[in-house]
């Protein structure tokens, strides 16, 4: 479904923010992606769906024709053809604040809709009945008409995963979807991402373990950019300890 | 229900568009805005070309008196603007002066930035005649205008501990607007005056051409005697001392903003 | 609290300085300020030249209506004319709109060249081309509007969050659909808002303009001083005044909905 292979990065400073990230994700598993700040998780995931320029390494991804493309070296079109088969998920500043709600999920599809369509009238009626389901799931449908930048941040969140879902990608990626989040959000926001995982994968990155080991099927553990774990949810004290150092481990 | 429907959308944006284009036609036409006369126009471009270049260098030392006469008119108004802004901003203040006084001010200092200064220098003309005096009253008065304005704003919004304070220890009224209101004001003022003098220049520029002289008159007259390439020559000198006055106002407004946050 | 004296003497040092240039731009001009001022004859002819409006030009110039609407047009047409090329001009120079560096390098060059030459300059070369009229006038106000407004534009759209593009970017949208649905709308309110203060910056420019001999309602002042009827000239100034103004507040009101 989705090969990570070997990425590299080094920054102006020389630092190696990426050594050699490698794992793969089939299908129904929801992967969590583990690691203190600055372990290189949302680099990871930025670099899956192409927006960081890498030193080395590939990310292959099974598109829409069934063969394995090669995301890191696509460009334009091609690009964008693998893009649009990735529903990503960042936190809610992601969103455009001042268009409301529908208009934000319906433009979980602008990878499919012709430019010169969007330009001109944006979306039709039925892909609004479809955005208003896909709402719907994640019960946020009654304020579908609200302006966007009115809700609250779980709000925004349960926005961001309907855009998610109304796209219909064969990959969720969620960057840190719970970070700003109050425990009861987080859970319910969990409780969404779940269920989707039967059908397509999710790969999502975490601050924390708590939640993960309810959550996910497999968890990636990354250090100083380097993959330190790869198994299963239930982390012993010396797996989290190599994840995070051993002064974090035990404040976790 | 679905509070979203293309149609609406659709025709919100074609009403809209259409809207905007049927006033710009309308509005093309009263100004003969017209494919032909754009046509004829850019035909001459070569022959102007040839005729305002290039420029007639020879004439520079012409240009050097008009210069000074606008730099100076310039000066002098940013200079009357900035010393009569500060009487006239606290009579503008509400926590300074009444109400009944305070009003008719605010509404003299709003007429006075709705007009065109060239309308003004009309009115001026008429009293003083033409030259750089009538032309220098214009711009002192828009000065006061956009000056007094701003510190009169500043003066509302001045922190009125300190004057309290000044107050309670006996300081009498004049004292207490004299150390506790001006330095409070005067940076601000200070940074305004010298965007106020960059602008001065430019229109200095300008009101030249209808009778305050300077080198805005020198432009004028060499385009009235067909002698477009001594204009671009007195164009060239007025760009070099618009550039020039922007440069130094910014400069010393920047190390202005540096010394108050230090 | 200490009365700091060396801060007393600097300021009086400082008035001293101002005085003593003033003064000496004022020779330079040849100025007598006190004469001029204090014999006050001067401001008497003004008051008495001037004062009353006539304000019955307003209604036996059939003419003068039609001139405001004209020079309402100017300033429409001339302003929705630059902001016509400034949008994509500021499209262009924003860093995170341009669809290339070196583009973005030459628009920028280009719309500071606009804003260096003198509006003034220009009329003077297009009423010479194009001769006298509203022509040239709403040629010029298009220029200054894109010179200027191309620049704010350009100022806004790069103030924009970068997150929501960048979100749609990942979701496979093309970039022109990023700026359309992510960079746009966040920048339309600073849009909407410069849009208005061009207009309102164009009326007045344009009755300026007008005075210099490109019609409309300054063609009639300048008509009017010119066959020295100015208690005629007064009147139209508070017919500028009140358009002036009320344009100001239509669009305040139209800026506070947004």
């Amino acid at each position: 479904m989705l090969v990570v292979d070997a990425l590299t990065k080094t920054v102006p400073g020389g630092r190696r923010v990426l050594d050699g990230v490698s794992f793969s994700v089939g299908a129904g598993e929801f992967v969590g992606i583990l690691g203190s700040s600055g372990a290189g998780k949302s680099l990871t995931l930025r670099a899956i769906s192409g927006l960081t320029e890498l030193d080395s390494g590939e990310v292959r991804f099974a598109c829409e024709d069934g063969t394995m493309c090669c995301v890191t070296r696509a460009r334009g079109k091609a690009l964008r053809a693998a893009r649009r088969q990735m529903g990503v998920i960042f936190q809610g500043l992601h969103l455009v604040k001042r268009m409301t709600v529908i208009e934000n999920v319906m433009m979980g599809r602008l990878g499919f809709i012709h430019p010169l369509r969007s330009w001109l009238y944006g979306f039709t009626d039925a892909e609004a009945r479809e955005a208003l389901e896909a709402l719907d799931q994640v019960s946020m449908k009654p304020l579908a008409g609200r302006i966007t930048g009115s809700l609250s941040g779980g709000e925004m969140q349960r926005v961001a995963i309907a855009r998610a879902i109304f796209q219909r990608p064969r990959l969720y990626l969620a960057d840190e979807p719970i970070a700003a989040l109050d425990p009861r959000n987080a859970e319910a926001i969990l409780n969404l991402l779940q269920p989707l995982s039967r059908h397509n994968p999710v790969v999502s990155t975490f601050h924390q373990p708590e939640l993960t080991r309810r959550f996910c099927t497999r968890v990636v553990g990354i250090r100083e950019g380097r993959v330190v774990y790869d198994g299963s949810p239930e982390l012993s004290r010396s797996e989290l300890a190599g994840i995070y150092g051993i002064r974090e481990a035990q404040a976790v | 229900m679905v509070p979203y429907s293309a149609r609406r959308q659709l025709v919100r944006r074609a009403v809209g568009f259409g809207l905007w284009l049927g006033l710009f036609l309308a509005a093309a036409a009263l100004c003969d805005l017209s494919p032909e006369i754009l046509k004829q126009g850019l035909g001459k471009a070569p022959q102007f070309a040839r005729e305002f270049f290039p420029p007639l260098w020879a004439a520079a030392d012409e240009m050097v008196e008009p210069l000074l006469s606008t730099l100076a008119l310039a000066s002098a108004a940013s200079l009357l603007g900035m010393l009569l802004a500060f009487p006239v901003g606290l009579a503008a203040a509400a926590n300074i002066v009444p109400v009944w006084l305070r009003l008719p001010v605010r509404i003299l200092l709003g007429a006075e930035r709705a007009l065109p200064e060239i309308l003004q220098l009309l009115f001026f003309v008429v009293a003083f005649g033409l030259g750089p005096f009538s032309g220098m009253c214009a711009l002192a008065f828009s000065s006061i205008g956009m000056l007094g304005k701003l510190v009169g704003d500043a003066i509302e919004d001045a922190d009125d501990k300190v004057l309290e304070s000044l107050k309670a220890t006996g300081a009498s009224f004049w004292q207490v607007i004299r150390y506790g209101l001006l330095p409070q004001v005067l940076p601000s003022l200070a940074a305004n005056a010298l965007f106020r003098f960059d602008v001065n220049v430019r229109s200095s520029v300008v009101l030249g051409a209808i009778g305050a002289g300077g080198i805005g008159a020198e432009i004028a007259r060499s385009m009235g005697m067909l002698q477009y390439n001594r204009a671009t020559m007195a164009v060239l000198g007025s760009l070099i001392l618009i550039y020039a006055a922007e440069t130094v106002s910014g400069q010393l407004r920047r190390r202005l903003l540096e010394d108050g946050r230090s | 609290m200490m009365w700091p004296s060396q801060n007393a003497r600097r300021m009086w040092a400082t008035v001293a300085t101002f005085a003593a240039f003033l003064g000496g731009f004022l020779a330079y001009l040849n100025v007598e300020p006190v004469a001029v001022l204090f014999q006050g004859q001067h401001l008497q002819n003004l008051f008495r030249d001037v004062f009353p409006p006539r304000l019955a030009v307003l209604w036996e110039r059939s003419g003068l209506w039609w001139s405001v609407v004209e020079t309402l047009a100017m300033a429409f047409a001339g302003t929705t004319l630059g902001l016509a090329f400034a949008l994509p001009a500021g499209l262009a120079g924003a860093a995170n709109t341009t669809p290339h560096g070196g583009l973005r390098a030459a628009v920028r060059f280009q719309l500071s060249l606009e804003r260096a030459l003198s509006s003034f300059f220009i009329l003077m070369v297009l009423l010479i081309a194009f001769g006298l009229g509203p022509f040239a006038a709403t040629v010029t106000l298009a220029l200054g509007t894109l010179g200027g407004f191309g620049k704010l534009f350009a100022e806004s759209l790069e103030r924009v969050e970068a997150a929501p593009a960048e979100a749609l970017a990942a979701l496979g949208a093309s970039r022109s659909q990023q700026i359309c649905f992510a960079v746009l709308p966040q920048a339309a309110p600073a849009l909407i808002t410069g849009s208005l203060y061009a207009f309102d910056i164009n009326l007045r420019a344009a009755i300026a303009l007008g005075i210099f001999g490109a019609g409309g309602l300054g063609a009639e002042l300048l008509l009017a001083y010119n066959t020295l009827r100015y208690h005629d000239v007064l009147a139209l100034a508070l017919v500028s005044l009140v358009l002036v103004t009320a344009v100001e507040r239509v669009s305040d009101f139209l800026r506070q909905r947004i």
